[in-house]
């Protein structure tokens, strides 16, 4: 009906082979305790640190742990942190970003010059004092990083509220008298909802990342317990020996993030592609 | 016809700190009346419709609905006189939410001015208010972008329509139409007149269309009331400056018919 | 006033023949066999809603056409040169000094950055190799020429130091200061505010006239045509339905979307109300029907109109129309 000319979106090949990677990890993580596993906190000090074998595919740590078994129960935190991290930011950043456009003028300058302020601040330094002062807990990792990853969410949202605040459409609700927070539901909520998914997609690397390099610092998860960035750590110091300590759960991270980048990437362009079919 | 439908004096309205957009505008609208607002544009024209609309608050003045202000009611009375006149825009395709079906777009105003009616009663009487002005069944669960420029304008009348208002404030209604188009929504507008006693304020730039369907029209200009009358007065015999050029500006060819 | 034309050669006419387009993943072509022929100094209408292929058409002979447009067929002559299958080399040598062009929005047709000046003399200095000094002249007496007050100011200025109105005129200047043979104007007055509307169009004419150049006016208002060109042609769903001398369309009419568009139209006399209008809308390209693409709309449609592609029927010096219904009237 419309005359627009919808173009074929050109196939992206990244898209599609990250997407399947983060669906294999994905789902790796989820089926870990149900896989016929070494227990990945079974040590056995007369093995020791062995190199890759059949018996152990990623071989062993110092301590006669199973590699495969750790990277893999390793996962699962680095990728919850991942995205429970990432949950907390966008929380706060589209509440904070949405009322910041909706209110406009006073509020909004107000509201986003704390944004400036905080953006100032030595983030990580802000973390690693939260994790010393509370404790190592698993919680206080999530609220930690969810709470310095929010600032850039909070810019995008409000900038597209901005936009879609004078549009006919939300002018057209405004004046039937649509209550503020079901217009704010009804119509910006869903409009902005694109441009959230992709920055939330952009933002669970960095916050793994930001968890690795906690856990590196030995400020991350609690041991036995491990992460990726954990057993980076723990394999640092034997890197000269034995150096599938650090290379294994190194390059895992290193791939997964990637693929996290380039999905985010694709998705993004696939969506401007969607908003401009001409 | 004693008390006008909508009276408004003395209004003033500004942005911020910058100097005011209209000043000392006065006007009154009787029920069943069209009445054109004329102006170039920027002569703050849109700017009136949009604060009778509610969306800007004046800094003095008076808006009276059926001789009762406006700002001195509670918020169940506002709510009320916001039903009884709804604001058309100039462009349809933006005027609806691109994520929404058209049939809720239409049901949305029920949730405010009607909110004890079921979900499936509001989509009823959205349905029929769309059937009313010539819209197919095919067309409710389409979203805007599947919808033609005229079509989509007849949708945004259904939308205004379904809270059964007294009048329609509307913003240049077709001049983003195409031309063959422009008509159907005149005629619309003029059968809404008279099949529902609708009064209407309509912004526009083109004096042909005030002719044609106001039955009174203002020219506007900087933000002030210049002129008052008959449109076809107007045309033949403008006495301000403003007039003059907003007349001298139409393409006539006189046509020999 | 102006200069001496640097060629001294008959000008030929630009003419549009059986110009098809198509774009990809429409099945219909979007332009479907476009003739128009521009005379040498004349003015030409081109009147058509929006999606009818009016501007693509204006598009094509300047070589600005969106990538992905097809070529299917027909050509755009100006005398033996075929312009659509020029290298984009003689494209550029005939842009600004064959062909001129004036588009809908002003706002966004010059470069912010630099002044009008500057612009303004780019093909003066770099084509035609004139001197700086000599190039602002031929500037200032365009300028002049399109009623810029204070031009050697507007020369100096940017663009956002000009109203909506003098920024247009400052691009028909532009347009024209290499004395093109045709200028063609795309909605010219459509963005500018009412008032100015009438000024910018005189000047369009006036330069045209001045510069005897062949002058294509593109617009979706048969009024304003109606006014300013001796020539129209009517556009409809990417196809030619009517053209002739303005005063024949105007008073007779012949194809029924013109009878239906000048009846539907607004006046600023007659009955006031109702107005006969056209139902329903224009189809989208893929709903384009075979025959007559106005059939659907048309009152006097035959059942055979929507099949059989009508045929032109000539008049002569009175122009033409596709209609076969009408066709057969006295």
């Amino acid at each position: 009906m419309s005359g627009a000319v919808s173009l074929p979106i050109r196939k992206s090949w990244t898209l599609r082979v990250s997407f399947a990677f983060l669906l294999l990890v994905g789902g790796l993580a989820l089926a870990t305790p149900y896989l016929d596993l070494a227990d990945p906190d079974a040590q056995n000090l007369e093995l020791g640190p062995t190199a890759p074998s059949t018996e152990h595919w990623f071989g062993t740590d110092p301590l006669g742990r199973d590699l495969l078994s750790r990277t893999l129960y390793g996962a699962r935190i680095s990728l919850l942190v991942g995205l429970v991290g990432t949950a907390v930011a966008v929380g706060i950043g589209v509440l904070y970003g949405m009322l910041a456009g909706w209110w406009g003028g006073r509020a909004d300058l107000l509201m986003m010059r704390v944004v400036d302020l905080l953006y100032g601040l030595p983030y990580m330094f802000f973390v690693i004092v939260l994790m010393v002062w509370f404790g190592r807990s698993m919680i206080n990792l999530f609220i930690g990083l969810g709470a310095v990853s929010w600032l850039t969410m909070a810019r995008i949202v409000r900038g597209q509220v901005l936009s879609l605040r004078g549009r006919d459409y939300v002018l057209a609700a405004r004046a039937t008298g649509l209550p503020t927070r079901v217009i704010l539901r009804k119509h910006i909520l869903p409009n902005i909802a694109a441009p959230v998914l992709v920055y939330a997609t952009l933002t669970v690397p960095r916050v793994m990342l930001e968890e690795a390099f906690l856990s590196f610092l030995g400020l991350g998860v609690q041991p036995p317990a491990a992460s990726w960035g954990s057993l980076i750590s723990e394999g640092a110091v034997l890197f000269r020996e034995y150096p599938w300590l650090v290379l294994v759960p190194g390059a895992i991270l290193s791939v997964t993030l990637l693929a996290l980048n380039f999905f985010g990437d694709g998705l993004r362009d696939r969506m401007a592609a969607e908003d401009h079919p001409a | 016809m004693n008390t006008p439908l909508l009276k408004v004096r003395d209004l003033e309205v500004a942005y911020g700190k910058k100097p005011p957009v209209l000043k000392g505008v006065s006007l009154s609208l009787k029920a069943g009346e069209i009445l054109g607002l004329v102006g170039n544009s920027g002569c703050g024209k849109s700017t009136l419709l949009r604060t009778l609309a509610g969306l800007e608050i004046p800094r003095s003045g008076s808006i009276l609905w059926e001789g009762r202000e406006r700002v001195a009611l509670t918020r169940k009375e506002g709510r009320a006189l916001r039903r009884r006149a709804q604001l058309v825009f100039q462009n349809a395709r933006e005027a609806f939410d691109p994520r929404m079906r058209l049939v809720d777009a239409v049901a949305e105003p029920l949730l405010v001015h009607a909110p004890d009616l079921s979900a499936a009663r509001r989509r009823e009487k959205a349905e029929a208010a769309m059937a009313d002005l010539g819209l197919g069944r095919e067309l409710m669960g389409r979203r805007p972008q599947g919808v033609s420029g005229g079509q989509l304008q007849r949708v945004g009348l259904a939308r205004a329509l379904v809270v059964e208002p007294d009048a329609l404030l509307l913003d240049e209604p077709v001049s983003a139409l195409d031309v063959s188009i422009q008509a159907q929504v005149l005629n619309l507008l003029w059968d809404l007149r008279h099949t529902r006693g609708l009064a209407m304020l309509l912004v526009t730039h083109d004096l042909a269309v005030v002719r044609q369907i106001c039955d009174r029209a203002l020219v506007v200009s900087e933000g002030r009331i210049v002129e008052e009358g008959v449109p076809q007065q107007l045309l033949d015999h403008p006495t301000h400056e403003a007039t003059r050029l907003l007349v001298e500006a139409l393409p006539r060819c006189k046509l020999p018919s | 006033m102006s200069r001496a034309k640097r060629v001294s050669a008959p000008v030929l006419d630009l003419v549009w023949d059986d110009l098809r387009l198509r774009f990809p993943g429409q099945k219909n072509p979007v332009l479907d066999g476009v003739g128009l022929r521009l005379e040498a100094g004349r003015t030409l209408g081109l009147l058509g809603e929006s999606g009818s292929g009016k501007s693509l058409s204006t598009l094509a002979a300047l070589g600005l056409l969106p990538r992905s447009a097809i070529h299917v067929g027909g050509t755009i002559r100006l005398g033996d040169t075929d312009l659509l299958s020029l290298d984009a080399r003689a494209r550029r040598r005939l842009l600004g000094a064959t062909l001129g062009a004036v588009f809908q929005d002003p706002s966004t047709a010059l470069n912010p950055y630099l002044t009008v000046g500057f612009q303004m003399s780019e093909g003066l200095r770099r084509i035609d190799g004139i001197p700086g000094r000599e190039a602002r002249e031929i500037c200032l007496e365009a300028l002049e020429t399109c009623r810029i007050r204070e031009p050697r100011r507007a020369l100096r200025s940017r663009p956002h130091e000009l109203s909506g109105g003098e920024k247009q005129r400052v691009l028909i200047a532009m347009a024209t200061v290499r004395h093109p043979d045709f200028l063609l104007a795309d909605e010219p007055t459509t963005a500018l505010d009412v008032a100015t509307r009438g000024a910018v169009l005189e000047v369009l004419l006036e330069r045209g006239h001045d510069l005897g150049m062949g002058l294509l006016l593109v617009s979706h208002d048969i009024f304003l045509l109606g006014e300013c060109v001796e020539q129209m042609a009517v556009m409809y769903a990417g196809r030619i339905v009517e053209s002739g001398p303005t005063r024949r369309l105007l008073t007779s009419p012949r194809h029924p979307y013109t009878r239906g568009l000048l009846a539907a139209a607004p006046r600023l006399e007659g009955p006031r109300g109702r107005l006969p209008e056209i139902p329903g809308h224009p189809p989208a390209v893929d709903e384009r029907l075979p025959g007559c693409p106005f059939a659907p709309r048309c009152s006097l449609a035959l059942p055979s109109c929507a099949q059989e592609r009508p045929a032109w029927v000539s008049l002569g010096e009175e122009g033409g129309f596709a209609c076969p219904v009408t066709e057969t009237e006295g």
